[in-house]
């Protein structure tokens, strides 16, 4: 278990501190994931991962391919049992919450009938529930109505990936998990599939979407929730984890550089001496631009801006583990690279 | 099946929704499991088409030949009865095996976890296809006797019955024979297996062949092949003649091997989705 991961995080309604919420302490949260760790033989695939998810958030489970999310995800739904850990939906097991049609998912690939047509898979999937919305109203809010008698085997891979979006909108969940729901799709399917989702997000439906698509995390999801070979690196809202991604990079060839006194400079994050060149990431460049030009011999000074894809390959990314970490403010929870940089950053304050 | 009204979907509480009972079951899913196997070409072809050729093919010519010692012209019985009824055996076990073994499609199509994500109960889904694999079985025997009499190979209606029932309830065995397999392995691979066994099998339970024709040896090997049982109890039922002792001890131990062999494959493979 990792000390920074379960940090309540800023906003104070998050029922995060570990205490179940009692009758006038608002709904139950939608996931509540405990200290997940599943392994395949030697390889731990998902290493301690807690989740704490209220009703009607949105949120994007992002990080690169083969980072844990499928697995992470099969284990929130109980497709597999974890090794260690425990998970509730709404407070029940995720067998009982899927099977009063709390929750619904959309899997990546697969899990239709190529023979079927669209209606009979709903109409099949439809009658397995106890309640359900009218099937022509699920399929016209995915926009298939008008393919309704057309076989599955005919549907493209989009119309195949709205049907599922249709079946999991059947029991009117209260929580929709969708696995990588945009794989495949181009632009403009991606584009109507989310306005799809969002349009039916209006009545509080909490959403968790993995993806390893930086953009779509950040347009439709509140928060955010990075893994990255099998743990959580940072958790927090999407102008939160933009805020990490906002930096730039000041470069300059630089002899001796005092590394504890540049991190010490208002805004830095990271700093990183690759022989005679030192690379910081920082917030403020023009800061530190003056201090290396003017209290140091630094030459050759350069100023790059860290994009949104930079950060995020930076903090999932299987490099090297330093400058990954969060800025000062707790609100985004991060790991042990996150906890090294805080742990420079008092050190260096220290020596200030 | 109710529709829900439009409440606020970040309040919930998890007691005020109920699962459904008896596992999820509705006669929709069965409606559609049996709309699908009668719209499955090999199937039918299998379970009708297949037997139905055969009464026409080896049948008919064997009318001439009595099926038992009684002479054709006392009153016995022709031998294109007991073909008639092995036809029937046959369009039931092959029909019923493919119903199992579809499971084999549906878990490579991803289907069996997509149904995880319902309130399904998985022993709700296998006793669909068990059921479904009774419905088609029931339609291939019917209708193999049915034609069989039409094109004048008779035999009491009573013989018809009891031998007729006897190879409606192998489909039960042979269903529980197609899950084990469907479970055991992949799609492409299962039915690749059940394919050439098939056909091995009715040889040696004599389905295809009368088992006095061959060897001693391999006459006695036959009993203890899973279709013998099945085979001898319709053969001598529907030409009034008492079934050997053995067969229906046969076909117990059988239905039983297979029935645990499919729910061991079954427990492997929930475990693992």
């Amino acid at each position: 278990m990792l000390e920074g991961m379960n940090t309540t995080p800023a906003d104070a309604s998050a029922a995060a501190n570990g205490a179940r919420p009692g009758p006038g302490d608002g709904p139950v949260p939608a996931i509540r994931a405990t200290n997940l760790v599943k392994r395949y033989r030697s390889v731990t695939a998902v290493d301690g991962v807690s989740i704490d998810i209220r009703q009607g958030e949105v949120v994007a489970f992002l990080g690169p391919n083969g980072a844990g999310k499928t697995t992470t995800i099969d284990m929130l739904l109980g497709l597999s049992h974890p090794d260690e850990g425990s998970v509730e939906l709404f407070g029940v097991s995720p067998r009982a919450a899927i099977a009063r049609g709390l929750v619904s998912a959309v899997m990546q690939t697969g899990g239709l009938l190529k023979d079927l047509t669209i209606r009979d898979t709903m109409t099949l999937t439809a009658s397995l529930f106890v309640s359900t919305i009218d099937v022509d109203e699920a399929l016209r809010r995915a926009g298939i109505l008008e393919l309704a008698n057309r076989k599955v085997a005919k549907c493209s891979g989009g119309e195949q990936q709205r049907l599922r979006f249709a079946m999991a909108l059947l029991s009117d969940p209260g929580l929709l998990v969708l696995d990588e729901p945009t794989t495949g799709m181009d632009v403009e399917g991606r584009h109507s599939f989310w306005n799809a989702i969002h349009a039916d997000a209006a009545r509080g439906r909490t959403v968790l979407f993995a993806t390893h698509y930086l953009e779509e995390a950040d347009q439709y999801a509140d928060r955010i929730i990075l893994i990255r070979r099998g743990r959580i690196v940072a958790d927090g809202s999407s102008a939160q984890i933009k805020a990490m991604a906002a930096g730039r990079t000041v470069e300059a060839v630089l002899v001796d550089a005092d590394q504890a006194r540049i991190l010490a400079l208002p805004g830095v994050e990271s700093v990183e001496v690759r022989g005679d060149r030192l690379i910081a990431r920082t917030t403020q460049s023009d800061d530190l631009a003056r201090y290396l030009l003017t209290s140091t011999d630094a030459s050759d000074v350069t100023i790059t801006s860290q994009n949104l894809e930079q950060a995020f390959l930076q903090l999932t990314g299987d490099g090297d583990d330093r400058g990954a970490g969060a800025r000062g403010d707790d609100d985004i929870r991060s790991d042990d690279a996150g906890r090294d940089a805080r742990a420079a950053r008092g050190l260096a304050r220290e020596e200030a | 099946m109710t529709t829900t009204t439009a409440n606020r979907l970040d309040r919930i509480d998890a007691s005020t929704r109920t699962a459904p009972p008896m596992g999820g079951f509705s006669p929709a899913f069965l409606g559609i499991e049996l709309k699908r196997s009668f719209s499955n070409s090999g199937l039918i072809i299998f379970t009708l088409i297949f037997p139905i050729a055969m009464l026409f093919t080896i049948a008919l010519p064997n009318q001439k030949y009595p099926a038992t010692d009684v002479p054709l012209d006392q009153g016995g019985l022709t031998a294109g009865v007991s073909i008639m009824i092995s036809m029937a055996v046959y369009a039931a076990m092959v029909s019923s095996t493919m119903i199992g073994v579809s499971v084999a499609t549906e878990r490579s199509q991803g289907w069996s976890r997509q149904l995880r994500l319902t309130p399904l109960n998985p022993a709700v889904y296998i006793g669909v296809k068990v059921v479904t694999g009774l419905a088609i079985g029931a339609v291939g025997v019917i209708a193999t006797l049915v034609v069989g009499t039409v094109i004048g190979i008779q035999a009491p209606l009573g013989n018809l019955i009891g031998a007729g029932l006897v190879a409606w309830v192998s489909s039960l065995m042979l269903t529980a024979l197609g899950l084990a397999v469907g479970y055991a392995f992949p799609a492409q691979n299962a039915m690749r297996y059940l394919g050439p066994i098939l056909p091995i099998l009715s040889f040696m339970g004599g389905l295809f062949v009368p088992l006095q024709l061959l060897p001693d040896a391999l006459q006695t090997a036959a009993k203890f092949t899973p279709l013998w049982g099945i085979a001898d109890m319709a053969q001598k039922l529907v030409v009034g003649a008492t079934p050997d002792a053995w067969s229906f001890v046969n076909f117990v131990v059988w239905f039983a091997v297979f029935a645990v062999l499919a729910a061991l494959m079954f427990r492997r493979d929930t475990k693992r989705v």
